[in-house]
């Protein structure tokens, strides 16, 4: 038996028994003094309230523990009483993962629960990208008059993991830094490749295929044809996960970060499958960096670092940051012919600032920005103004950037794209 | 357990033991008069009316609970000028906020004089000063240009009751909005 604490929920009886009392001497009327003697009753039972020991067992079960994104999810949440003594008043809410959003029936359960009795609660949560992990079940138990109350918090470990597939559903376009090695960027650089570049003069050694003999059968020289190389880049994906940008449009609306990190696995998976090496690193307190490679195993990696690394989780990070830290350290580890795809919904001026700092030390930058803006208030308006400033300020100095409205990526891209080559 | 809590358990105990004495016979020289029961009677009213008030004064006290069904809540972008807005029309915190929403529309203003209306950032600042950035005196005058607005535009503006920080910031944004776009008197520097 415990105490727990009063919820005051009969102070002032006392002072309604007297005043009955007072108002039955009074007009000596026996039933006034009768109900200030029932009173007196209740008092004392009041006094003397206590809770039963608690001892709950809770069992969730999820209908799937590894779905994909956006299916729904069916949770049921068993409640058994485990004590000896019936629970007249137990209130349940469960501890949903603050990322995942309830959508059908209640997370909370109200019940009195006999000793070894069940009480069953189920709802549906709709799936989002990552790992996410239950809260403590609070319980709420009161005697049945509702004087004391007692909280406590019951563990139930249950982790849903919702990783995607990497799916390459848009082409990334990338500039002209590349590595050494043969990739898919066209670059400037004469040598073996499809698209002509140009004719020079035969040097010994060049491979008899590449000979231009219409020129040989014409003039009577020698020259070599050129292509333009085709080489492979090496890209880093980095990901705005600061607490400025954890934004979103509206609250059902997915956040600015979910959505970077969707434009940067649709991109890992289009770059991969391009033949370039990709990396992956997060802008934020929580540090995440998967150095350039390709093949299937870092496939696998970068998909499970999407989906579970805490820097890519939906809900903004408590951390301190040091932003011009975290630059200098990404730097260090950027290999100098690296580019950089930065995903940023660019609502703050620094991430403007790690952009063209980035560029400034000669890795060609493109940055993906996701649009959180709306125009529902004033604020919002000259939000969406202050954004729009800061994609021509990086357009100005030669930054590629990709405004990626309420389409879809690949809308986007090709939008992007088309204004690029012009 | 204080000394003066005590001390009224004592006459609580002293008091009730005399009345089970009444009860069973014994005379205290006291009478149940009128009188003597009309005194108790209002002191235990005026006890009573003391508790009732204390319970007025007591909130009650039960465990509240978060809303774990809904997802968590990211501000969306722009609040924290929606939040000066608010709070530059308060009592305390009005003239620093105020300043804080100037500057930052004036700064934007004269970003977007550059960025999109292609002028110089001096020219920026001239045409601030002026308010020859927009068509709308209220917008220029909000930024520090000295206009004067219309005598009868100031009445309607009264008279519609939009004349309030929040209006005057919103025709600021609009204003802004405006710039480069062919709308406004920027418009030809595109």
């Amino acid at each position: 038996m415990s105490r727990g604490f009063d919820t005051e929920r009969w102070t002032g009886l006392d002072g309604l028994v007297l005043v009955a009392a007072a108002a039955g001497v009074f007009t000596r009327e026996s039933s006034l003094l009768l109900a200030a003697g029932l009173g007196v009753v209740v008092l004392g039972y009041v006094r003397v309230a206590a809770i039963p020991e608690v001892s709950l067992r809770i069992e969730r079960d999820l209908s799937d523990a590894t779905p994909d994104p956006d299916d729904e999810v069916e949770v049921t949440l068993r409640v058994t009483n485990e004590g000896s003594s019936t629970l007249f008043d137990l209130r349940v809410v469960d501890g949903v993962p603050p990322a995942l959003g309830v959508v059908d029936g209640s997370a909370r359960l109200g019940t009195a629960l006999r000793p070894g009795a069940t009480a069953t609660a189920t709802y549906t949560v709709t799936a989002v990208r990552g790992e996410h992990a239950w809260d403590e079940t609070v319980v709420v138990v009161r005697d049945p008059s509702g004087a004391v109350e007692s909280r406590e918090t019951v563990d139930a470990e249950t982790t849903l993991r919702c990783e995607p597939e990497l799916a390459a559903t848009a082409d990334l376009p990338l500039r002209g830094l590349t590595s050494k090695y043969a990739g898919r960027v066209e670059t400037d650089v004469p040598g073996s490749g499809l698209e002509f570049a140009s004719i020079r003069e035969y040097r010994h050694g060049d491979p008899i295929r590449r000979i231009d003999w219409n020129r040989r059968a014409r003039t009577g020289e020698l020259a070599t044809v050129e292509f333009r190389e085709e080489r492979a880049a090496s890209v880093v994906l980095v990901v705005d996960t600061r607490s400025e940008a954890h934004v979103a449009p509206d609250d059902e609306g997915e956040t600015a970060v979910e959505r970077s990190v969707d434009a940067a696995s649709v991109a890992f998976s289009a770059l991969l499958d391009g033949g370039d090496s990709v990396g992956v690193a997060a802008f934020g307190p929580d540090e995440c960096w998967l150095a350039p490679s390709s093949g299937v195993d870092h496939r696998a990696r970068a998909r499970r670092l999407f989906a579970t690394h805490p820097a890519f989780a939906p809900t903004p990070p408590d951390g301190a940051f040091f932003p011009s830290v975290a630059v200098r350290r990404l730097r260090r580890r950027l290999a100098s012919d690296a580019q950089v795809i930065f995903c940023s919904p660019l609502v703050d001026d620094y991430g403007v600032s790690v952009a063209r700092r980035l560029e400034a030390y000669g890795h060609a930058v493109t940055v993906v920005s996701p649009d959180p803006t709306t125009t529902s208030t004033v604020g919002a308006r000259l939000a969406r103004i202050e954004r729009d400033l800061r994609l021509r300020e990086l357009r100005g100095s030669g930054v590629r950037v990709v405004d990626w409205g309420d389409e879809s990526l690949g809308v986007a891209l090709a939008r992007a794209e088309a204004g690029w080559s012009r | 357990m204080t000394l003066t809590r005590r001390l009224f358990l004592l006459v609580g105990v002293v008091a009730t033991t005399a009345g089970l004495a009444v009860v069973a016979g014994v005379s205290f020289g006291l009478e149940l008069t009128d009188i003597f029961l009309g005194l108790v009677a209002a002191l235990a009213a005026l006890q009573g009316l003391r508790y009732v008030q204390r319970r007025r004064d007591t909130p009650s006290n039960t465990t509240v609970t978060d809303d774990p069904e809904a997802r968590i809540s990211v501000p969306v972008p722009g609040a924290d000028f929606d939040d000066d807005l608010v709070s530059a029309m308060g009592q305390g915190t009005r003239w620093a906020a105020r300043e804080r929403v100037v500057d930052r529309l004036e700064t934007r203003a004269k970003e977007a004089l550059v960025a999109r209306g292609g002028h110089a950032p001096e020219e920026a600042a001239a045409l601030l000063k002026t308010g020859g950035w927009t068509d709308d005196p209220v917008a220029a005058r909000f930024l520090g240009a000295s206009v004067s607005i219309p005598l009868r535009q100031r009445v309607r503006l009264f008279l519609s009751g939009r004349s309030s920080l929040t209006d005057r910031a919103e025709r600021a944004v609009a204003a802004i909005e405006r710039v480069g776009t062919t709308d406004g008197p920027a418009g030809e520097h595109r």
